[in-house]
């Protein structure tokens, strides 16, 4: 399989545009994760993908053939792609074994070369012994993992998956993103995953899209997601941000811009990519634990500000402190060595770097 | 998220693979086309000649009211379409007494025996009413009848106690037959009630009686009003047990009449599709307004229960409440199936129920003395049969097009695979026949006409279950395989079929047991030679061959009550209750 290419592709349902315009490209042996709120459009561009949907515009290639076109979709039987689907889709009056084993009959594959591929997909996924169970006797969890040894049996050079742990508890679904992480670094096969859910995409992807009525909002590495969000929509979904708003003021030097802001003047990063317009309004984010505290005065005065602690949330590994920045409520993180009593009074330096300038939109 | 079904493009791609260009279309539009175009013409077709010949006067060339004159003019036309409403009305004052007390104390009581009156109410609602009308006539005829001979002997008179052959005796019979319409759509209503509108009106102070007066009752009124609707229009519609008790004193309602109009010498065919038009037309109506305002709970099968409400303690009155339960379930079922049976094991009828008197050559006799009984047992099996495949193959495809595709007018679709329900069976035998004796297709005087009519009653309700079920079926079941490389035709077999298999058996059941008596329709399309089972019990009755027809419908009544059990074996209680 080659690369998987969107170009310009259109989908509405009615009056709602679900994915408007999208141009993407999937590398091979990659792990992308769409990630976004629902109604996003990620899961309408993953049945695009799939070939269950027939885009109004634009068009979906592998290498050099076109598969999906406003006038022609290449169904899904002909893809040689997989799928794991958000209610896992086992089927109820089959077994485990007669599930997994169903692709590799439609592929009339000889039937001892299916019992020795299903019982090591199985393997696979460590359901060694409940070949013979039903979907009904198994746990969430297992049926998750059928499902996935269902899709990846027939060995496709793409598998979808349709937020796969969302119906799971949150023990288990910290368990299995780790296993579906290690199974597409053993795999070497394209992944591209759906999911609403931020820390999934950290964990799972080589590469995150983040989507936000049916358009691209923001792709790249986790990193490169959490260090230096685009928007205020990008830092606000990944991660928690403190998001604040000001006036640019003349002065700017260096890499550095000079913002005013409500609760007085600021030096923000200025990031190359992220660069501030001309507009007179100026966003920036700071995420919690980027801050420093100090409870004598510190050595620097730059973006140094007195706030009042407001609560304090301990959570072991660390303590969330929302506190009060002359009128304004910010969240801010801390390890334990800062342990502040309510109503006290502390320095917050934002070091200048950790201000990221936000895109105005 | 908003993701739609399927696109517009899907049907063609799962029924074609990869065909490619126009082709797609092309082969999406012919299916779409084709399937409406099977249903249109045999719903649509026969209905338009039905409203055409009520309204053209063919020897004049041109359209006339002259039927609808006549029609209001003619007194016998006039009785009839007056007997129509005021078996409507008794029925109706019937059913709400009857029906009312049972379903709130069957739902909502601690009175004894609940089940067993619900296994009987939905045994009553799914025996024929006809088999009931002769088991009453045994009863009540007004010379022999057993009970009217009894009352003669007790009180030395010879004034029978009650003559079934009038109009009270056809709203007896009647009332006795569509008070579960009620039933089921009161006591589903107060199954589904949350207990809690009730629990927090005890709580706020209010006795038992003002619960129900001021809560429980307000919340049930839509079904009710639903049930009702529901009983109005079985009067308007039913054919047998209003034939049966009706004919001989010439009482007739509009479909007996319609019967009538047909069968003399000559055929009055036009005033024929002049009476059957307004039957249409209430059911169209009512059945519209029952949908629309009262919501579909008619029409959804009671599967699951809800969690169980609270159920009252009325006391000492759940025995008074038991007792008047059992005594209708006594007279509506018990009694007239044991008369039935009675008489198919008396030597001779009219004797006393004495061991010498008892035999089973009346069964004998049903099978040895003509084939004619063979052949009407042969051909209603194969009938029903078909008529059960035909529906279940059908509609099957039609819910998946309506419940999976967006091709556009599928909701049209939908639509006009409800209108055989709105189409009483005496008005769609008169409108078979009229639209295919001669002419281009001639299938009136062969058993393929009786075939469609079973269709086109039958497909709403195989329709309605298979889109219901198909709805059970996730999506991503059939998704899965066609991810996996299986072709649409492959997953239909593999993963839907066999996930509905269990509905798709029990609609089969039921339309085999309906299509298995059928008579309304039946009775319009028989001509010599094609008997069915009804018809042969129509005619036994006007032969009055006691034993024989005791055999008969004793046998039907059986084969009746294995389907049932059989359906509900198949897909839980409820299936009857649609």
């Amino acid at each position: 399989m080659s690369d998987l290419v969107i170009n310009e592709l259109t989908k509405a349902f009615g009056e709602t545009i679900a994915v408007n315009d999208l141009c993407l490209k999937f590398e091979e042996g990659e792990a992308v994760v769409l990630l976004g709120p629902s109604g996003c459009g990620k899961t309408t561009l993953l049945k695009l993908i799939a070939g269950f949907l027939q885009p109004d515009n634009g068009h979906i290639a592998i290498g050099d053939d076109i598969i999906s076109t406003p006038h022609e979709v290449i169904p899904p039987d002909r893809r040689q792609m997989s799928m794991v689907f958000q209610s896992y889709a086992i089927w109820p009056h089959k077994t485990v074994f007669q599930n997994v084993a169903y692709g590799l009959e439609v592929r009339k594959i000889n039937k001892s070369d299916i019992k020795k591929r299903v019982m090591n997909a199985l393997s696979m996924v460590q359901l060694d012994g409940l070949e013979g169970r039903y979907s009904t006797e198994l746990s969430g969890g297992q049926q998750q993992r059928v499902a996935v040894a269902r899709a990846i049996v027939v060995e496709p050079s793409l598998l979808l998956l349709d937020e796969p742990l969302s119906n799971l508890d949150a023990n288990l679904r910290i368990e299995m993103r780790s296993e579906l992480s290690d199974l597409h670094k053993r795999l070497g096969i394209t992944f591209v995953y759906v999911t609403h859910d931020q820390a999934e995409a950290m964990v799972l992807g080589d590469r995150i899209v983040l989507m936000n009525y049916g358009r691209m909002v923001q792709e790249g590495t986790p990193e490169v997601f959490y260090q230096t969000p685009k928007n205020r929509f990008a830092a606000s979904f990944i991660g928690t941000s403190n998001i604040f708003s000001g006036k640019l003021e003349n002065g700017s030097s260096g890499g550095t811009i000079r913002v005013r802001t409500d609760f007085g003047p600021i030096t923000v990063a200025k990031q190359v990519e992220n660069a501030a317009s001309s507009a007179d309004e100026v966003y920036f984010c700071v995420r919690p634990e980027w801050v420093k505290f100090h409870t004598e005065a510190p050595g620097t005065d730059i973006n140094v500000y007195k706030v009042r602690i407001l609560k304090r949330q301990y959570y072991g590994k660390y303590i969330q402190y929302t506190v009060d920045l002359k009128g304004k409520e910010i969240i801010v993180e801390a390890t334990d060595e800062w342990d502040i009593p309510l109503e006290a009074e502390v320095n917050l330096e934002f070091p200048p770097e950790r201000c990221v300038c936000l895109e105005n939109n | 998220m908003a993701v739609a079904s399927s696109s517009p493009g899907s049907l063609w791609l799962s029924l074609t693979g990869a065909v490619r260009g126009w082709r797609h279309e092309a082969l999406r539009s012919l299916i779409f086309l084709g399937t409406a175009a099977i249903l249109g013409f045999f719903v649509l077709y026969p209905l338009g000649i039905l409203f055409k010949r009520s309204l053209y006067d063919y020897t004049a060339q041109a359209w006339t009211l002259s039927n609808y004159r006549i029609f209001f003019s003619d007194p016998e036309l006039l009785a009839a379409f007056w007997t129509t409403l005021k078996l409507a009305f008794g029925t109706s004052i019937f059913s709400l007494i009857v029906a009312l007390p049972m379903a709130w104390g069957v739902s909502r009581t601690d009175m004894p025996f609940r089940g067993f009156i619900r296994s009987m109410v939905v045994l009553t609602f799914a025996t024929p009413s006809f088999l009931g009308a002769i088991g009453w006539i045994i009863l009540l005829g007004p010379r022999a009848g057993r009970l009217n001979k009894l009352f003669m002997w007790i009180f030395s008179t010879d004034i029978p106690l009650f003559n079934i052959f009038s109009f009270a005796g056809m709203t007896f019979v009647m009332g006795l037959f569509v008070y579960p319409f009620l039933f089921f759509s009161v006591a589903s209503a107060l199954d589904n009630m949350d207990p809690s509108y009730e629990q927090s009106a005890r709580i706020l102070g209010s006795s038992n009686f003002r619960v129900m007066r001021t809560v429980t009752l307000p919340i049930v009124t839509p079904a009710i009003l639903s049930g009702l609707i529901l009983v109005i229009l079985e009067s308007f519609v039913v054919f047998g047990a209003p034939a049966i008790v009706g004919n001989p004193v010439h009482v007739q309602t509009l479909s007996t009449q319609v019967y009538t109009l047909f069968s003399e010498d000559p055929p009055q065919f036009h005033m024929a599709a002049t009476a059957a038009t307004p039957i249409v037309i209430v059911t169209a109506l009512l059945l519209i307004f029952q949908r629309l305002y009262l919501g579909r709970k008619q029409y959804v099968t009671v599967t699951g229960k809800s969690p169980q409400p609270q159920l009252v303690d009325i006391g000492k009155w759940k025995y008074a409440l038991c007792a008047y339960a059992f005594g209708i379930v006594f007279v509506s079922i018990l009694l007239p199936m044991s008369a039935l049976f009675e008489s198919s094991i008396l030597r001779t009828w009219g004797l006393p129920l004495s061991f010498n008197n008892l035999s089973f050559e009346h069964y004998v006799h049903l099978f040895s003395t003509s084939d004619v009984v063979v052949r009407a047992f042969w051909n209603s099996f194969r009938l029903a049969t078909g008529a059960a495949l035909v529906c279940i193959g059908f509609t099957f495809v039609m819910a998946w097009i309506v419940e999976r595709t967006n091709v556009p007018g599928k909701e049209g679709l939908a639509l006009l695979s409800m209108i055989g329900m709105a189409f009483p069976g005496v008005a769609l035998g008169v409108a078979l026949v009229l639209a295919f004796a001669g002419g281009p297709f001639p299938l009136y005087g062969t058993l393929w006409l009786f075939l469609v009519g079973y269709f086109v009653k039958g497909a709403p309700i195989a329709f309605m279950f298979a889109r219901a079920s198909l709805k059970q079926v996730h999506e991503e079941l059939e998704q899965s395989s066609r991810a996996l490389g299986a072709h649409w035709a492959k997953t239909m077999k593999d993963v839907t079929l066999p996930l509905m298999k269990k509905a798709l058996l029990s609609v089969g059941t039921i339309i085999f047991c309906l299509k298995f008596r059928d008579m309304a329709t039946s009775i319009m399309l028989y001509t010599g030679g094609l008997e069915v089972i009804s018809i042969l019990i129509f005619e036994y009755v006007e032969e009055a061959e006691m034993g024989t027809l005791g055999a008969l419908t004793f046998l039907v009544f059986c084969i009746n009550l294995t389907l049932i059990g059989l359906s509900r074996k198949l897909v839980g209680k409820g299936a009857f209750e649609m």
